[in-house]
């Protein structure tokens, strides 16, 4: 394999043919009479969401206080702050909570729906790393009042997302703006995502990324789902890129299951996850890290909350270990050998 | 239609061409950047170097109803926050329209505190508090000159500390891009123009390059040209005497009784009165062709402790001659 791993799969023409599948019925078959939404973006969604809260005047003005969590990303950040004011303190003015289930791995459900309740918050659960997450066996992104989902995180599709509510009334406000969305932004951003995906260049390359970061700052007001992405989303369930995902997850957990780098999370059974936290001693991360990279895994060290509580979490730096589904038996088995290396290094 | 800011026509600014730039005074040390946010960047990427900010959850004290580009660009480094009851690192002291905020308080609770103080200057590049110039109170103070002149473009960093001055050269020279800020000063410039073809467009375009504002940071050779022609024709002084023609047209009235006289030349004036009022008068305004709306002022002048209220927009800009100033007088006090 010549082309460097990421933590995302990259995007590809080939084999992309009209597939006869419901999304909405693939990705959220225990739906319980919640209402399902695809959606032009992660971005898109919380728009949608947050205009609603603003026009049914549950949020008074832009300075309504919504918590979120910490590391919380700028883009979301900033689609956030045009209709409310997102913090990382908790205030009297607080209005609502985002719960960001980080990696795929559920935010200690209970504590905070309680929290919430006691504050008459409303919740919102940031799924982008969720797509299919289980929390003491309930699904994650169906907990709270609204889940927000995110495909190009899962498959190759750069774009693409959902909204899952049971709110009928913002239901009906959704629907309308996906009606009358007739701007031309969602194959616009496409492209623009495209090309820096498909640039070799460097120079060209950065010249692409400089407008996909200018392109987030309007990327959310852009509601319907472009149709490529829909090809691409289908054409990967129909592949079942998913269940690819937990087998490469489980072939991680078991072979590198003596070191003891997996073990501060105990659900990983219930988890499709984005990417798999590996926590070590931070001179072996160094060194996992290195090792990877000198096998074209495009990887760095993060930050992930053991606690899973965003009322009082515990950030510890790990490393990414990749798991979709594009990664074939051959760089599974290097990926190990790589860590392996990493965890055994004096240096 | 008048409008909150000079407006610059488009011969106005060819004939700019020919002007001569001179570098611009400030006390001490003194940036050009091409926005107020480019100076933000700047002064926060410093700050990360020393210590201050320690990642991007190290909070920054923010004035609510702040514009949002300026938040976006806070929260690539830091967490922008609103609630006091949390102790920040950082604070950004906004002189809303160019009245000071109260700084003997401010001071006072940083200094106990240990708090950063960034002053938001956009809207006061001369203004006094107590006599000390605004923009030399905190670590750094950021201006934005197209809030007071018709240059479109153009910020700026002041600061007493040679190390940020140095630092933010150095780091004004590594991000620069050059097609980047082409495409920034155009998009903005069709923009701002208001009688422009598909303003939208433009408008979108324009918000777009605000996700990387960063990215142009040197001062436009032609809004160097303009703000130095402004400087050198003392046109504050002309926004100054509008300001003071106002206060005393209304000087029988409670509109503006809580505004001092002395030591501002303000972006606008905030008119206090009813909700009901302001909107009668904003209406009657608009109707005139004068371009106004309801607002929030801080009438404690305090980031601390603020007391915000409704107030309308009362343009004094140098383009406004006293004949004009009178229409907008009259036109206000017939609405009330």
């Amino acid at each position: 394999m010549n082309n460097n791993i990421k933590l995302e799969e990259t995007f590809t023409w080939s084999s992309l043919k009209r597939k006869n599948i419901n999304i909405s019925k693939e990705l959220f078959s225990e739906r319980n009479g919640k209402q399902v939404f695809l959606i032009s973006s992660e971005v898109a969604a919380l728009d949608i969401i947050f205009s609603y809260y603003r026009e049914c005047g549950y949020l008074k003005d832009k300075n309504a206080e919504i918590w979120v969590p910490e590391r919380i990303g700028f883009r979301f950040y900033n689609t956030l702050q045009k209709k409310c004011f997102p913090s990382i303190v908790q205030s009297d003015v607080t209005k609502g909570i985002i719960v960001y289930h980080h990696y795929g791995y559920p935010q200690n459900m209970d504590k905070i729906i309680s929290k919430a309740r006691d504050n008459n918050w409303f919740i919102i659960e940031d799924c982008a790393h969720a797509l299919m997450s289980y929390y003491n066996g309930k699904r994650v992104g169906f907990l709270g009042d609204v889940g927000i989902f995110d495909f190009s995180t899962f498959f190759p599709s750069l774009m693409g997302g959902a909204i899952v509510t049971d709110n009928n009334e913002m239901g009906e406000y959704i629907k309308d703006k996906l009606e009358n969305d007739k701007t031309w932004g969602k194959n616009f951003f496409f492209i623009i995502k495209l090309f820096y995906e498909k640039s070799r260049n460097q120079n060209v390359k950065l010249f692409w990324r400089k407008w996909g970061e200018m392109s987030y700052n309007i990327y959310d007001s852009n509601y319907c789902l472009n149709p490529i992405v829909e090809l691409i989303v289908k054409q990967k369930l129909f592949e079942k890129a998913l269940g690819i995902r937990s087998e490469n997850k489980d072939f991680f957990l078991n072979e590198l299951s003596h070191y003891n780098i997996f073990n501060k999370i105990n659900d990983h059974e219930s988890v499709t996850p984005y990417v798999i936290p590996l926590i070590a001693e931070e001179n072996q991360q160094k060194n996992i890290l290195r090792q990877l990279s000198i096998i074209g895994v495009e990887t760095s060290i993060n930050h992930f909350d053991v606690n899973r509580d965003m009322i009082n979490p515990n950030f510890v730096k790990c490393v990414c270990i990749p798991v979709h589904g594009g990664i074939n038996q051959e760089y599974r088995e290097k990926i190990v050998e790589a860590v392996i290396k990493g965890i055994n290094c004096k240096s | 239609m008048i409008y909150e800011v000079e407006i610059p026509r488009t011969l106005d600014l060819m004939q700019s061409v020919f002007y001569k730039s001179s570098p611009i005074k400030f006390p001490g040390f003194f940036l050009s950047t091409s926005t107020g946010r480019s100076a933000l960047f700047l002064v926060l990427n410093y700050l990360k170097t020393t210590g201050i900010i320690k990642d991007k959850n190290t909070t920054i004290l923010v004035p609510k109803w702040l514009c949002i580009s300026l938040l976006h660009l806070a929260r690539k480094h830091c967490s922008p926050i609103l609630s006091t009851d949390h102790s920040p690192k950082m604070v950004l002291v906004y002189h809303q329209y160019g009245f000071p905020q109260d700084m003997d308080e401010i001071m006072d609770c940083c200094d106990r505190k240990n708090i950063t103080i960034i002053e938001d200057c956009a809207h006061a590049y001369e203004g006094y508090y107590k006599g000390k110039r605004l923009g030399t109170f905190g670590s750094a103070s950021i201006f934005s000159f197209s809030k007071i002149f018709p240059s479109i473009w153009g910020g700026g960093l002041a600061t007493q500390n040679e190390d940020l001055y140095d630092f933010a050269q150095k780091e004004q020279d590594r991000n620069h891009l050059g097609w980047f800020s082409l495409f920034f000063h155009l998009t903005k410039y069709k923009s701002d123009k208001k009688r422009a073809k598909n303003r939208s467009v433009w408008n979108n375009l324009r918000d777009m390059s605000y996700g990387s504002v960063e990215s142009a940071q040197k001062i436009n050779t032609l809004s160097l040209k303009i703000i130095s022609n402004n400087f050198d024709k003392k046109v504050l002084d002309q926004r100054r005497k509008n300001y003071l023609f106002l206060l005393d047209y209304f000087k029988n009235t409670d509109f503006f009784s809580s505004l001092e006289r002395e030591g501002i030349y303000p972006y606008v004036v905030p008119l206090i009165t009813s909700e009901k009022r302001l909107h009668r008068i904003s209406e009657a305004l608009l109707k005139r062709n004068i371009n106004t709306g309801v607002y929030h002022f801080d009438i404690n002048r305090n980031i601390f402790n603020p007391v915000f209220e409704k107030c309308l927009w009362v343009p004094i800009h140098q383009g406004l001659s006293i004949k004009k100033m009178s229409k907008i007088c009259d036109t206000i006090s017939s609405a009330s």
